[in-house]
């Protein structure tokens, strides 16, 4: 039997497991210890014995009765005492979620987490991925991931969360917070900021599936769709987006022959079905970036004023470094390196871009582009390097590092 | 006249490693079971009944001077531990111990009756 075969399964069942005990016997962070042994019990024998019949009792069973013990250990070592408020009943929430992984989800990108504490408790707790496989996709060490996945469920016993769909009143911020987690856990993969690819998880992937999953059971939100759109669009570059050497191939550049066609038509199709919704949200407006690329038979065929258009509006609901930057790149494609000079000094003046540490590296990169196309070499080149020296990203030092070259000879 | 049938089995059988995979032995108990309870519920004699989870996923509540505190865990630390419970409602105490003791000589493990009381006979 292959064995992805097996390992999709048991990503798809881990959520469905953990709801099942922790919506009977509470102690999520207990619980979702024992479904990991579970999970891993599972990874052993399915491969060898073949899946069994009912693969989800098969877990929730084994998952039961190490919670069994988990709880036996803890009650023999103390016994855990803590006020119940009884005299308030559960708030009259909305019907629950027929799915349990979404309600699951929310609880794992609890506001009172941090958002690199939310993104490792989803991985483990939705996604299904061992410590060690979060570990390896974040480039730190599996000691490390853990303590950051005990202190995520600490917070969240501290903070009273609990396994209960949110309240209409909270849905909308609790909705936001996830995903801002996926869009991480997407960017992660899609960047790949640290070391090279090698033997990493596939975070991109497991993105877009979680992201599928919370479409699925939340089809009517915008925002959702707009998130699944940019990440399929994105994604759907990904064959382009590096030669055989594995170095950048930037947009412009790319074979768009090697985009995959069905990943663009399905991103597309969501983006026009959520199009007209009122308050576009920055994933709906960077979905709609995206498709507008998608639609360029080329490079020299792409809407850049619409693209720029959108910038600006995606700057309103975002007012951010990275995206204005982007809209200084669109501004110049649309109207010219000179215009794009002029907003990017602007731009720069009064929120000082280059000296921001999120913005520094790419201000540089953008402001060599943009020197370049405007014929001043020896200019373009000094900040191609510096550029270059900033990013830890070994394919882009190298793409930049040859432009900088470039502008040397 | 309700009775409560409280099904007790020693917790060291609960923890052994094979409790949770049901033997052959045990399906077929069970399933001879069902037929004895689908007869009560032809006679009108069957209530209801449910099986329970290991105590060790019991919450216990206490009133105490500063309030109602939940305590994981079971009420009391016992050898032989409650594990399922089914009601009853049947003509005589004579008839509650005759339909238990079909029980008892099916599953095997032991059965307390306990009458439940109405409003005019109390505790």
């Amino acid at each position: 039997m292959p064995g992805d075969t097996v390992e999709h399964l048991l990503r798809t069942e881990a959520p469905q497991v953990l709801g099942a005990l922790v919506r009977r016997f509470g102690h999520f962070d207990l619980a979702e210890d024992a479904v990991q042994e579970a999970l891993l019990a599972a990874s052993r024998q399915w491969p060898a014995d073949g899946i069994p019949a009912d693969p989800r009792g098969w877990l929730i069973r084994v998952g039961y009765r190490r919670l069994v013990d988990l709880l036996r250990s803890e009650q023999a070592r103390r016994r855990r005492e803590h006020q119940a408020v009884l005299a308030e009943p559960e708030p009259a929430g909305p019907a629950p979620a027929s799915d349990d992984s979404v309600t699951l989800l929310l609880l794992c990108c609890h506001p009172a987490l941090k958002p690199t504490d939310q993104v490792a408790l989803t991985l483990r707790a939705v996604g299904g991925l061992s410590t060690s496989e979060t570990a390896h996709a974040y480039g730190v060490s599996e000691p490390t991931m853990s303590a950051r996945i005990t202190r995520a469920k600490r917070r969240l016993a501290e903070s009273g969360a609990r396994f209960t769909a949110p309240t209409a009143a909270d849905r909308d911020g609790r909705v936001a917070a996830a995903l801002q987690a996926l869009y991480l856990i997407f960017n992660e993969g899609y960047i790949a900021s640290r070391g090279d690819r090698l033997g990493r998880i596939d975070l991109a992937r497991e993105a877009i599936r979680l992201t599928r999953m919370l479409h699925a059971a939340e089809p009517a939100d915008p925002e959702i769709a707009g998130l699944l759109a940019l990440m399929l669009l994105t994604e759907a570059r990904r064959a382009a987006r590096t030669d055989g050497d594995g170095r950048l191939v930037p947009l412009a550049e790319q074979d768009r022959s090697r985009w995959d066609s069905g990943l663009l038509r399905e991103g597309t199709d969501l983006v026009d079905g959520v199009w007209g919704a009122p308050d576009a949200g920055p994933y709906r407006i960077q979905a709609a970036i995206a498709a507008v690329h998608a639609a360029a038979a080329s490079a020299e065929a792409t809407d850049w004023p619409q693209i720029a258009a959108l910038y600006l509006g995606l700057e309103h609901v975002n007012p951010t470094g990275p995206v204005r930057l982007s809209r200084v790149v669109a501004v110049a494609h649309a109207y010219g390196p000179a215009r794009g000079l002029a907003l990017l000094d602007d731009l720069d003046e009064r929120h000082r871009l280059s000296g921001d540490q999120l913005t520094s590296q790419r201000e540089r990169a953008v402001r060599a582009h943009l020197l370049e196309m405007l014929g001043d070499r020896p200019a373009a080149a000094r900040l191609y390097r510096e550029a270059a020296a900033l990013t830890a990203n070994v394919v882009e030092q190298r793409y930049l590092l040859g432009r900088g070259r470039r502008c040397q000879d | 006249m309700k009775y409560l049938l409280l099904a007790y089995t020693p917790v060291a059988t609960w923890d052994a490693e094979n409790s949770g995979i049901d033997s052959e032995e045990a399906m077929a108990a069970f399933a001879v079971y069902q037929r004895f309870q689908e007869e009560l519920t032809a006679t009108g004699e069957f209530v209801g009944s449910e099986g329970l989870g290991h105590p060790a996923v019991s919450t216990t509540l206490r009133r105490t001077p500063d309030g109602v505190v939940a305590t994981d865990g079971p009420f009391a630390e016992l050898k032989e531990v409650l594990a399922s419970y089914a009601v009853i409602d049947c003509a005589s105490q004579e008839r509650a111990v005759e339909i238990a003791g079909r029980i008892v000589a099916i599953l095997g493990e032991p059965i307390e009756i306990r009458p439940i009381m109405c409003a005019d006979l109390t505790g």
